[in-house]
């Protein structure tokens, strides 16, 4: 039998989208890509209770958005950023929902509010970025970066990056605020 | 007021790149100063540089759990009933049936070290000298380590990067003049920092004119 690419099987399915044969080909593509899918949303929400919904969605979006698929990148890829997205949009109503235990990182968190209010005027992207990539190792970087830019949740990012120390992402959370602070301290007295 | 200060500062800002430009990067398909400004940015952001190396982590084609490609099977007489789903307008339906569901995320220390990294070019015999090195994304590696050598194994560059590819600067190109042999090699790191493949020593030789 013939083995046909991701890519093949979609130009297949776009020379006949509404035949019945065609839908051979786009079944097929879900079908190869479905637990790959559900693994995605797993790592990316952190949750597996509900990754087989969130993978559902996923498919449901890449099917009425196939047409947008332009080839210039590989079909996983393309579907990994639905999934992404997905994920992303799932992470952000769970927090409106409920914020995460800010009140967990108190001690650390007062000190560290009074030195970065400091950054405030300037510019804070620059300055902090700066600082991390100084001071913080690269998972810290990592997790702090997917928890506060890319709003993950600490579960997630434990998942997503394999974490395997007891408290996870947020044990990195803690360390690199700690770095954080001494570095925004020195970073106030020098300037 | 922190952490709205840290969302502030590595939240996506406007010269970032989106998801559909950063897979284009990772799929190498950016060409010339589209893709030397992408690797400039993603080089200074650590938004894009994280969002990058987790969309690497997923899609790679070695990726733990990616099933395997199947042989394309006539439709079976099940999935002709659900095809006929799917024509009536279901497939959302379809899809709500007893989702396969992947074995469990293995543990860190599941992963044994894999020994090769796949390399794709430069290999062999070049016309000219090359402006890029590219290999083969590796399953968890968020950053790769890239050293070009003489033959004596003198190290003439080296750069950190999260693509499965990068430009040669073009001061490093004009060293690699013809007639010469030179040699190539990457290291693939997760996100603890252990190496995860190795691409073991690679050589080229631009021809002489």
């Amino acid at each position: 039998m013939e083995v046909l690419s991701d890519e093949e099987l979609i130009a297949r399915y776009r020379l006949a989208p509404s035949s019945e044969d065609s839908r051979q080909f786009i079944d097929e593509l879900f079908r190869r890509h479905r637990t790959r899918v559900i693994g995605w949303c797993h790592r990316l929400s952190g949750n597996r209770d509900l990754a087989p919904d969130l993978a559902q969605d996923v498919f449901i979006k890449a099917y009425s958005s196939l047409h947008t698929f332009r080839q210039d990148s590989r079909f996983t890829t393309w579907l990994y950023v639905i999934a992404r997205n997905r994920c992303h949009d799932e992470a952000r109503a769970r927090s409106a929902a409920r914020r995460e235990a800010p009140d967990a990182f108190d001690p650390v968190t007062a000190e560290l509010n009074a030195a970065l209010a400091a950054l405030d005027a300037r510019d804070a992207r620059t300055t902090v970025q700066t600082l991390m990539k100084e001071v913080l190792n690269e998972t810290e970087q990592r997790v702090m970066t997917l928890h506060y830019g890319l709003e993950m949740e600490l579960g997630a990012i434990t998942t997503a990056l394999g974490l395997t120390n007891t408290s996870g992402a947020k044990a990195f959370i803690v360390s690199a605020k700690r770095k954080l602070n001494v570095a925004v301290r020195r970073w106030k007295m020098k300037s | 007021m922190e952490d709205e200060i840290l969302k502030k500062a590595l939240a996506p800002g406007p010269d970032c790149l989106s998801l559909e430009e950063l897979g284009r990067y990772a799929d190498g398909a950016l060409r010339g100063e589209q893709h030397s400004a992408a690797a400039r940015h993603i080089e200074g952001c650590l938004t894009c540089h994280a969002e990058l190396a987790l969309m690497q982590s997923m899609t790679s084609p070695s990726e733990r759990g990616a099933p395997k490609r199947p042989p394309f099977l006539p439709i079976a007489a099940a999935a002709a009933v659900l095809l006929a789903l799917v024509a009536a307008g279901s497939y959302y339906m379809l899809l709500r049936k007893a989702p396969e569901f992947p074995p469990s995320i293995p543990a860190e220390g599941d992963f044994t070290r894999s020994l090769t990294l796949g390399v794709r070019s430069p290999l062999g015999d070049q016309r000219e000298a090359p402006h890029r090195l590219e290999w083969v994304a590796t399953d968890r590696a968020i950053r790769y380590r890239v050293r070009l050598l003489e033959v004596d194994r003198r190290e003439l560059w080296s750069t950190t990067t999260t693509a499965a590819a990068v430009d040669i600067p073009s001061t490093v190109q004009s060293s690699l003049t013809p007639g010469r042999t030179f040699l190539w090699e990457v290291t693939a790191y997760d996100a603890a920092d252990r190496i995860v493949s190795e691409s073991g020593r690679q050589s080229f030789r631009v021809l002489p004119r």
